[in-house]
């Protein structure tokens, strides 16, 4: 069977944001980058699926700058066999990447799509949804278990829902989104898969050699930075504290 | 004609205050407002959202959709978009409207915004302000589509109050052949436990190496069960073996972001700060006037814990 | 003379001596004499030759350059028994034993060749010679001692019974050996005075033995020969069985021992090896199997001498961890015997095969080798060293510990990503951000803020003195306040100084100790760039490890600077007068030898003299002190890893600490901070106790 799988290039979320003065990023200077965290778990998920007995082939495809062949590179350490980088140097939303995962889906035909259900850049959790209508796929997002079962036809998902896990099970091909439980932990590349990776396939395709139509649907106005938290005060006793929270927080 | 439809949440019969949010979101785009209810039996539902001053509350109420499948959900709201003239789609921010309202607004090869914090409005201009980077930026965008899709952040925007008045409650009737959507629901696992779930709480009542034992967790388990809060720990206090290591919040544990979080004899090493300092208000009470949690706490308190808290205990008792 | 069978007989069995040795006075005697020692030595040979085929099955590890300091490291270690002195009783013990073997080496010469020659002696050392009678009393003298060292011994083993020996009924009958190879020599020496094959005079000199003979001088010359006859075959005997039961025991340290003080590893202590990591084709990195060890890893195995000092003070075997020095070489050495065989084999047939001949059939094929790592030494074993470095500062044979299993964790986490789950974000926050905890490397210098008087690298284009602040005294709370303190000192001071902020980068100490030698390579690397695009030339810093990995290891990258930890260079600052401790502090203090400081590099009085030079301080030390003194449980990486097993190391040494009643502990090294910080909460001793580095009590003592 064939898996594709995402790896998005994000800043890393453990450092620190600042917006720019005037409004129009944040600041990218002495930035580090790596693999989206839940792309990183789609995967370890796709990985872990053929250990426990699918013969698989595992795609990973990108979408941004050159530079984010690194974050492909990383996932083919991790085991996947082959790259697709998506060169795109423009702004963009969660529709244009769904029109792009399509065109490379009919391209690519895989059996099952796994991508991370956000990235913690955008934060947008959009893509996976609009990528499996598009398609016209089931689709199962927000996962924390995947099984084939009917013989690999089927997958029975488990998915984190509000006030519970539900189960459903889709006919594939199917996207599946993952979520942080699905995976305790992606592996950490031995040096001989590192080593192996920088010789693996990776086709660095232009965008516009798709043909397909890139125009968002949303339009970027300014960024800004988020209220700051009010240095704290430091409160006598506990009356006072009980006061404080009730009247000035409002959360008791 | 109502400007903004909004995809309303329920369960087990009964509306969900999230979705009251939406409302109050829809208002500021002005224009009025219809909300829908899909589902299995859902009058009820619509009944009681037809307090909210609604142009009109619609049912799409079919054995199809008494589990919520997206495809057929998808496809059931499209229909009666398509009916309408509908510019804006509202949810607010929960796990079936993410999952949900991107496949919708495909239908409609629209844009979404997600997680809304707040909304402009200048003339015919809308700009969505949403949360990047974990919140730690803000974005200020339009969306150029005919129809505008977003989910609200619920916390963000008051609860709707009931105006008085009832909305009319119509019932659409959406052809959806299941067989298309390729999906069979299997079942929902409810979380059950006395105490709500540790990253889900309003409140989360931590102890730390302070608490000095098992009997220091006892103390706060009363404070939590005052304030139907989450029983949180340091990582001191799992090590010790107070309490199981499932409490322990930190870069290693659980990331938690209530809306106060009250931590106790925890001195606030950066691995426990990793996994709380998204909370909204952070309240410190430590023996020890140099403890680093003071540096992030709102309300911070010097005081031996197990002084401070049954003063709390008693203060809370007594003010019900 | 007719060939009678009287004659024939006479000739095998003759009665009149000219000597004691029966050898000459009997054929049948040469010919079992001659046998026994062809047999000896041909075992011994083959023996010997076994092993040399099993030590060809090791990498090549130079270890025969630099011959001046090998062989100065050989006379001080193997023949002073620098070591072995550490203990006094069982120093005595041994070194009597070792120097009176030494010595008594030369007789067996003369034994043997007597054998064959009737009163051979080697040139110069004949009986009534100076140098012979000189060599005499020493010989007897040493006898003596060595029975002395015996006595020990025995008591040690029967009576005393301390826990870190090893009993085995090996180790006794080794010494009952060595015992009667004394004691049949004094009878030997004794009766030969008494018969006059040794002149008389020269009882005067082997005073021991002629005590002896006085034994049995009044018994019958026959009965005296006989009791010669007795020792002189035992001697024999009990001599090539012991020659040869060295190579097949824990006593194989006799022959190996001070060649492995020559093949000493030269490199500072605190130096690891250097991995070749760029070849593409290895499908395996680091130690796992036999053939991965060096020629070098395998002769320590065969050192060993089970004396169990590696064990004394390890924290980890104290604390109940399944690791001990002494029990990995046990369980390697007896894996090496039982594989290598099956190695050499497979090696001959492969030889065979390249040379053109027929391919044999793959008959071992089925044969499944126990595997090195997880079967024969567990990977408990392996994650519980903190490398501290006592286990090899307390071999008196310097078997190497610390770089084996540094090796073996690099096998597990670069070849199979196989380690305690806990590693895995630090190796990922190292990778991603620089530092353990995965903190944004944009904030590695928000311990600045509102700091005054600091100096940026970027900012202060003629710096003397890079201040590595280290990701301790950047990212954690109470370690930023050991860097404000050195900022303080730092500035009153007047040095030229800077520091790099966002643009440090981990030291890699952490990442190397733990197996990760390939992130550890493109940390030092990094840092090295940095430091040698700002011409760095003298560094200063907080952190022993971050000291000892810049100063010993970065020059493996090209990084060769000055390093300073913090202690030395506050010491050099007052005695240049350029800190005035003129606060006095009183408060009783005492101070924790961090390993990578004390133990790994030699730096134990600079902190002492500071504090002592603080007005007002009282000074008490601790039981396990200098190179004594007890780990604290964060280094080799453990700083990160969960303690699952046995008691906790840190505890351990806070209760030795707290046991002296002082006010503070001082430190010098912000993992032993950390520890002991909490070891001293877990005993709810905060309010009585406080653990303090030795800056925060400089900034105090200058204010």
């Amino acid at each position: 069977m064939k898996i594709l799988v995402t790896a998005k290039r994000v800043t890393d979320p453990d450092m620190k944001i600042k917006v720019k003065p005037d409004g129009t990023g944040i600041v990218t200077d002495g930035m580090n980058y790596k693999i989206n965290p839940f792309c990183e778990i789609a995967v370890e998920e796709a990985l872990r699926i053929r250990e426990r007995g699918v013969n698989a082939e595992i795609v990973v495809v990108g979408i941004g700058p050159k530079e984010a062949a690194t974050e492909i590179r990383t996932a083919l350490a991790m085991g996947a066999d082959r790259g697709i980088l998506v060169l795109m140097d423009r702004y963009y939303d969660s529709t244009v990447v769904a029109k792009i995962l399509k065109k490379i889906v009919e391209e690519e035909k895989p059996d099952l799509v796994i991508t991370g259900k956000q990235a913690v850049d955008d934060d947008s959790n959009q893509a996976s949804q609009m990528l499996a209508e598009f398609l016209g796929y089931p689709q199962a997002c927000f996962a924390s278990k995947i099984e084939l079962v009917d013989g690999g036809k089927k997958a029975k998902v488990t998915r984190e829902v509000d006030g519970g896990l539900e189960t459903i099970q889709v006919e594939l091909p199917a996207i599946v989104s993952a979520d942080l439980r699905l995976v305790d932990q992606p592996r950490y590349p031995t040096v001989p898969n590192i080593l192996k990776a920088k010789k693996k396939p990776l086709k660095e395709v232009p965008v516009e050699s798709l043909g397909i139509d890139i125009t968002p649907k949303t339009e970027f106005v300014k960024m800004t930075e988020p209220p700051t938290r009010k240095a704290g005060i430091k409160v006598p006793d506990v009356p006072t504290l009980i006061e404080k929270l009730k009247n000035e927080a409002k959360v008791l | 004609m109502a400007k903004t439809l909004i995809i309303a949440e329920h369960s087990k019969g009964q509306i969900k205050k999230a979705t009251l949010s939406s409302i109050t979101a829809a208002t500021k785009i002005g224009g009025g407002y219809s909300i829908v209810v899909v589902g299995k039996d859902v009058r009820g539902v619509a009944d009681q959202y037809a307090k909210y001053g609604a142009e009109k509350v619609y049912t799409i109420d079919n054995d199809v959709f008494k589990n919520y499948i997206a495809e057929n959900y998808a496809e059931a709201i499209a229909q009666l978009i398509k009916a309408n003239n509908f510019e804006f789609v509202f949810g607010s921010a929960t796990a079936f409207t993410k999952d949900l309202l991107p496949r919708l607004a495909a239908k409609f090869d629209a844009g979404m915004a997600s997680d809304v914090l707040a909304i402009e409005v200048s003339g015919s201009d809308v700009v969505f302000a949403r949360p990047m980077w974990a919140g730690n930026a803000i974005a200020h965008i339009k969306i150029t589509s005919p129809i505008k899709f977003a989910t609200i952040r619920a916390t963000e925007f008051d609860h709707a109050k009931e105006v008085g008045s009832t909305s009319p409650v119509e019932s659409f009737s959406a052809s959806v052949d299941p067989a298309k959507a390729k999906v069979e629901y299997i079942e929902f696992a409810e979380t059950k436990s006395e105490r709500p779930e540790l990253t889900e709480a309003r409140v989360v009542v931590s102890g730390g190496r302070g608490a000095k034992g098992p009997e220091g967790f006892k103390m706060l388990e009363e404070l939590a069960d005052l304030l139907n809060a989450a029983i949180g720990a340091s990582r001191a206090a799992v090590d010790a073996g107070w309490v199981p290591n499932d409490l322990q919040v930190g870069q290693t544990g659980k990331i938690v972001a209530p809306e106060l979080y009250i931590a106790c004899g925890i001195s606030g090493a950066i691995q426990h700060l990793a996994g709380m300092k998204g909370s909204k208000v952070i309240v410190a009470i430590n023996k020890d006037e140099e403890a680093p949690i003071f540096q992030v706490a709102d309300y911070g308190l010097v005081a031996d814990m197990f002084k401070a808290v049954p003063e709390m205990i008693a203060a809370i008792k007594s003010s019900r | 003379m007719l060939l009678t069978h009287q004659n024939l007989l006479g000739l095998l069995f003759a009665q009149e001596k000219s000597s004691l040795i029966p050898t000459h006075s009997s054929v049948l005697s040469m010919i079992l004499y001659v046998l026994i020692i062809a047999a000896g030595l041909a075992i011994f040979a083959y023996l010997i030759y076994q092993r040399w085929q099993i030590l060809k099955i090791g990498k090549y590890e130079d270890r025969f350059s630099n011959f001046g300091a090998r062989i100065k490291n050989v006379i001080l270690v193997a023949f002073l028994q620098r070591r072995i002195f550490n203990e006094l009783q069982a120093g005595l013990m041994h070194a009597f034993i070792f120097w009176g073997f030494c010595v008594v080496s030369i007789n067996s010469i003369t034994f043997l060749g007597e054998g064959f020659i009737s009163g051979f002696h080697l040139p110069l050392l004949g009986p009534d010679q100076i140098l012979g009678k000189f060599y005499g009393f020493m010989k007897d003298l040493f006898e003596v001692l060595v029975l002395i060292g015996l006595g020990i011994a025995f008591y040690r083993r029967l009576i005393l019974r301390p826990k870190r020996l090893t009993y085995s009924f090996e180790a006794n009958l080794i010494l009952i050996f060595i015992l009667i190879l004394m004691i049949s020599d004094f009878f030997m020496f004794g009766i030969k005075l008494n018969t006059g094959e040794l002149p008389h005079e020269f009882s005067k000199f082997v005073f021991a033995s002629a005590v002896v003979g006085n034994w049995v001088s009044s018994l019958s010359v026959d009965t005296q020969e006989t009791i010669f006859m007795i020792n002189f075959w035992t001697h024999l005997v009990v001599f090539f069985t012991f020659l040869n039961l060295l190579p097949l025991s824990k006593h194989f340290h006799v022959i190996t021992s001070i060649p492995n003080t020559y093949f000493v590893k030269l490199t500072p202590k605190g130096q690891l090896t250097k991995m070749n990591l760029e070849d593409e084709t290895a499908e395996s990195f680091g130690t796992s199997k036999i053939e991965d060890l060096t020629w070098k890893q395998i002769f320590d195995t065969w050192t060993c001498t089970e004396c169990g000092r590696c064990q004394t003070y390890c924290p980890a075997y104290e604390t109940g961890k399944p690791l001990s020095d002494k029990e990995i070489n046990q369980s390697l050495k007896h894996h090496i015997y039982d594989e290598a065989p099956y190695i050499i084999e497979e090696r001959k047939k492969k030889s065979a095969q390249t040379t053109g001949q027929p391919a044999q059939e793959k008959a071992e094929e089925t044969r499944k080798r126990p595997s090195m790592i997880g079967e024969v030494i567990k990977e408990d074993t392996i994650w519980a060293c903190t490398t501290c470095g006592w286990c090899e500062e307390a071999c008196p044979v310097q078997i190497e510990n610390i770089g084996r299993i540094v090796d073996f964790r690099r096998y597990l986490v670069l070849t199979e990503s196989n380690f305690p789950k806990e590693a895995t974000s630090v190796f990922k926050g190292l990778e991603n951000n620089s530092n353990p905890w995965g903190l944004g490397s944009n904030k590695r210098q928000d311990w600045a803020e509102g700091v005054e008087g600091v100096r940026w690298a970027s900012d202060t284009p003629e710096f003397e003195y890079l201040f590595f602040v280290g990701c301790a005294g950047s990212f954690d709370d109470r370690n930023k306040k050991i860097t404000k303190a050195m900022v303080k000192i730092l500035n009153a001071a007047g040095v030229n100084y800077a520091m790099l902020g966002n643009e440090e980068g981990c030291c890699g100490d952490s990442a190397r100790r733990l197996g990760n030698e390939y992130l550890y390579q493109m940390l030092a690397q990094t840092n090295v760039e940095t430091f040698n695009n700002y011409k760095v030339k003298k560094i200063i810093t907080t952190c022993p490890h971050g000291y000892n990995t810049i100063k010993n290891e970065y020059p493996q990258f090209g990084g060769n600077y000055e390093v300073y930890h913090h202690t030395e260079f506050i010491l050099k600052l007052i005695n240049e007068g350029k800190l005035k401790l003129k606060n006095p502090i009183n408060q009783t203090f005492t101070y924790h030898d961090s390993c990578y400081l004390g133990r790994i590099n030699g730096i134990y009085e600079e902190p002492r003299n500071i504090l002592k030079g603080i007005n007002g301080v009282r000074y008490k030390e601790m039981p396990r002190h200098h190179y004594k003194s007890f780990c604290c449980g964060a280094g080799g990486g453990r700083m990160w890893l969960e303690e699952h097993i046995g008691t906790r190391i840190n505890a351990n040494r806070t209760e030795e600490a707290l046991s002296l009643n002082p006010d503070a502990i001082a430190v010098a090294c912000p993992f032993c901070l950390i520890m002991l910080d909490d070891g001293v909460k877990d005993k709810g001793a905060e309010d009585r106790v406080k653990v303090l580095d030795i800056a925060e009590i400089v900034a105090k003592a200058i204010e």
